[in-house]
């Protein structure tokens, strides 16, 4: 057989074996009743699509570089005043600088780490809520909470010293004072947004952040339970 | 364990245009996959993997007509049921030589009747005996048009080797032609 007529043939026949195979595979309603996923599978698919989510974790661990949109900023010091003139006194000076940039607000807090190096998490998470996945470095911990119907909680605490970033596009801002800690709270403007709260408690920062199912009431319930 | 992802999902429509895609191909791709591992926890590894390639390089693939996303989609899981082989050790270690040897073609029969000296018929008889990598080679050069640097490239090999594979996966589909042709 001539090599021009093999090479014709051969490439014709590879390109049809390959299409046959493919039209031959059957339709997607007998697939799924053939095949499953393992929910294993099906939350990695979920995270995988979910770039909201991503962006924020990558935020609490990434370097942050700055953007140029017009900027409000509002530091709140206590004790300033004490602590540039009697450098001997040593209440906790707590200093918060929040920059609003265009699409994230980032949380840089100078306050002084806690004595005692610990990693507090939350003691009370929503009912039907469990732990999916926790990884920790660098003094910062991450937790995911999921729950039966796969709605996602993300928990984050760090040291004093880091940042935090949270997206602020389409969410009201507040800040509350409750028991003499502040949230600042992040709350989705849809229902299907996220709602986020940050706070510092004790020279640590944390931040929560979940699915607009769970009310920002929870979220600071949630917080208030770090130990 | 976090991951962090190259290129992520920035508006709603790719989120949606996405999750359509997911839902439109995943039971085939994971047939795909069930088919060359013969491991469901693998081949939805594949499969999440393949996903991850299509959004990694979505401009690309999310361009593509749907008859040439499923021929593309289909080729990459392959491939990266070829990189989870690999990761398990039933590739590593071993020349590129051997490896046509560790893998047995996954059709156990051709459903087409040969017509005896019918050259076409027995070349397409030939290619189900070629082994897994060979046909995954020769899919990407003749029907998605790949170039050997691009394949060497995906399949983590040179554009040499590419070409020893092809070189090889022919003259095999002829010798076997022209011993049926002898008989």
């Amino acid at each position: 057989m001539k090599d021009v007529i093999f090479e014709a043939l051969f490439r014709q026949a590879v390109i049809d074996r390959f299409e046959e195979e493919l039209a031959a595979v059957p339709s997607n309603d007998e697939l799924s009743r053939l095949y499953s996923f393992s929910e294993k599978h099906i939350l990695k698919m979920r995270k995988l699509f979910s770039s909201d989510r991503r962006i924020m974790r990558a935020a609490a661990f990434a370097k942050w570089t700055k953007r140029t949109a017009a900027a409000i900023v509002i530091t709140t010091t206590v004790l300033f005043a004490a602590l540039m003139f009697v450098p001997e006194v040593r209440a906790a000076v707590v200093n918060t600088i929040i920059e609003w940039y265009e699409e994230f607000t980032k949380f840089t807090s100078k306050g002084q780490p806690p004595s005692e190096p610990h990693a507090w998490i939350p003691e009370y998470v929503p009912e039907g809520y469990a732990e999916i996945g926790r990884t920790s470095s660098a003094g910062m911990i991450s937790i995911d909470y999921q729950d039966t119907s796969g709605n996602l909680l993300f928990f984050i605490s760090s040291p004093s010293d880091n940042s935090l970033s949270v997206n602020n596009e389409d969410v009201e801002y507040r800040k509350e004072v409750l028991d003499g800690v502040e949230y600042y709270i992040f709350e989705g403007a849809a229902a299907d947004q996220y709602n986020a709260v940050i706070c510092e408690i004790d020279g640590r920062q944390y931040r929560l952040s979940a699915e607009g199912v769970l009310p920002v009431d929870e979220l600071i319930k949630i917080l208030q339970s770090v130990k | 364990m976090l991951q962090f992802y190259l290129a992520s999902l920035e508006t709603e429509e790719e989120r949606r245009q996405m999750t359509d895609i997911y839902n439109e191909y995943k039971y085939i791709l994971l047939r795909y996959a069930l088919k060359i591992t013969g491991n469901q926890d693998m081949a939805e590894d594949a499969v999440h993997n393949t996903f991850m390639a299509v959004i990694n390089h979505k401009e690309k693939y999310l361009a593509l007509p749907c008859r040439d996303f499923r021929r593309v989609a289909v080729v990459i899981v392959r491939n990266k049921c070829i990189d989870l082989l690999r990761a398990e050790g039933k590739y590593t270690d071993l020349p590129y030589e051997d490896l046509e040897n560790m893998v047995e073609p996954t059709e156990t029969s051709v459903e087409e009747t040969v017509i005896v000296n019918d050259y076409y018929a027995g070349i397409r008889k030939h290619l189900d005996s070629l082994d897994l990598m060979s046909r995954q080679i020769l899919d990407m050069k003749y029907v998605l048009g790949m170039s050997y640097k691009e394949i060497g490239e995906e399949l983590g090999i040179t554009a040499k080797h590419v070409d020893t594979r092809i070189m090889r996966a022919k003259a095999k589909v002829r010798k076997s032609l022209q011993s049926d042709l002898n008989e």
